[in-house]
């Protein structure tokens, strides 16, 4: 492994998106190259600054309601205990350790099957198709929404491309009659010349609907332009 | 550092560049999977990752009181 090659693994480990197949030869290189050894802390060092771009969230009512309740439960060892935390209270103590061994392994697997799905991408995302309107009927995409459902990669090919001071703008459209659109992501062109993609934040929940208009630079409140995309969510 | 600084950093950051760290640092996404979300080659997204952060380096250390440590 070239030098070169250790730094971009050395970058893409610090973001946590390194492949687990190329971590030994990363390691191995790393442990001989003092080139290369200085690098880790560096990136690590930016990554670290990262979470503090993230805005707080003040969570809904209902899950502070039902958080502050588990506190409060396991605080003063209420009864309203989950359904098999009840079923382990329930087995006599000398079985007790057994079925908490069996529960315990079953937990340790299934969290390790979850952790590889949720880093490896097995089971497969969600995906829905966009399709260009009449505007723009050349247009193709899909919307991916990664395995922790609050992210989503929208990629669309065969966009026009739009003057400096316009904006393709992505909306979330809930039912109708239920609320205004929001708006999401702007489409980015790729330098590439390939497809245009956006980073949608946040879950779909509620929303049945993935649009985009062209907007004024900046975008807009709500969608003003001509629409060129749609695509149902709710059925992949 | 504020968020506001680090969020403007972000923000300084080319669309492409700035979306792969969303999708890998914030996202969890891996590098094959943004490789085959955003269509590109996985020498793509591990370029733009090394480079976003390299520019997110330089950035953020203008707005530190020390200088970075290189070695």
């Amino acid at each position: 492994m070239s030098c070169e090659q250790s730094a971009d693994l050395i970058a893409l480990d610090a973001v946590g998106a390194l492949d687990v197949d190329e971590r030994d030869a990363l390691d191995r290189h790393v442990a001989t190259c003092a080139t290369c050894r200085p690098l880790v802390a560096q990136y690590a060092d930016v990554v670290s600054m990262l979470p503090a771009a993230l805005q707080p969230v003040s969570p809904p009512a209902r899950l502070r309601r039902r958080l502050m309740a588990e506190v409060y439960g396991e605080a003063t060892g209420a009864t309203h205990l989950p359904w098999w935390r009840r079923l382990v209270a329930a087995i006599p103590s000398n079985r007790a350790l057994t079925a908490a061994g069996a529960l315990a392994v079953v937990a340790a697997v299934a969290l390790a099957i979850w952790g590889m799905s949720e880093r490896h991408g097995s089971p497969a995302p969600i995906a829905y198709t966009v399709s260009g309107t009449t505007a723009q009927p050349s247009v193709t995409g899909s919307l991916t929404v990664g395995t922790g459902g609050t992210q989503s990669i929208l990629t669309v090919h065969g966009l026009a491309a739009l003057p400096a001071d316009e904006v393709y703008e992505v909306w979330l459209v809930p039912p109708h009659g239920s609320g205004p659109p929001k708006g999401v992501a702007f489409l980015s062109p790729d330098p590439s010349g390939g497809a245009w993609t956006a980073v949608v934040n946040g879950s779909l929940a509620g929303y049945q609907t993935i649009a985009a208009t062209n907007e004024p630079s900046g975008g807009s409140p709500g969608p003003t332009g001509t629409e060129v995309l749609s695509g149902q969510l709710g059925e992949s | 550092l504020s968020g506001e600084a680090v969020r403007k950093a972000l923000a300084g950051l080319p669309s492409e560049q700035r979306q792969t760290i969303e999708l890998a640092y914030y996202g969890g996404y891996s590098q094959s999977e943004i490789a085959t979300a955003m269509e590109v080659p996985l020498g793509t997204v591990k370029g733009r990752v090394r480079i976003a952060l390299d520019k997110l380096r330089g950035a953020l250390a203008d707005l530190q009181e020390s200088p970075w440590q290189t070695q």
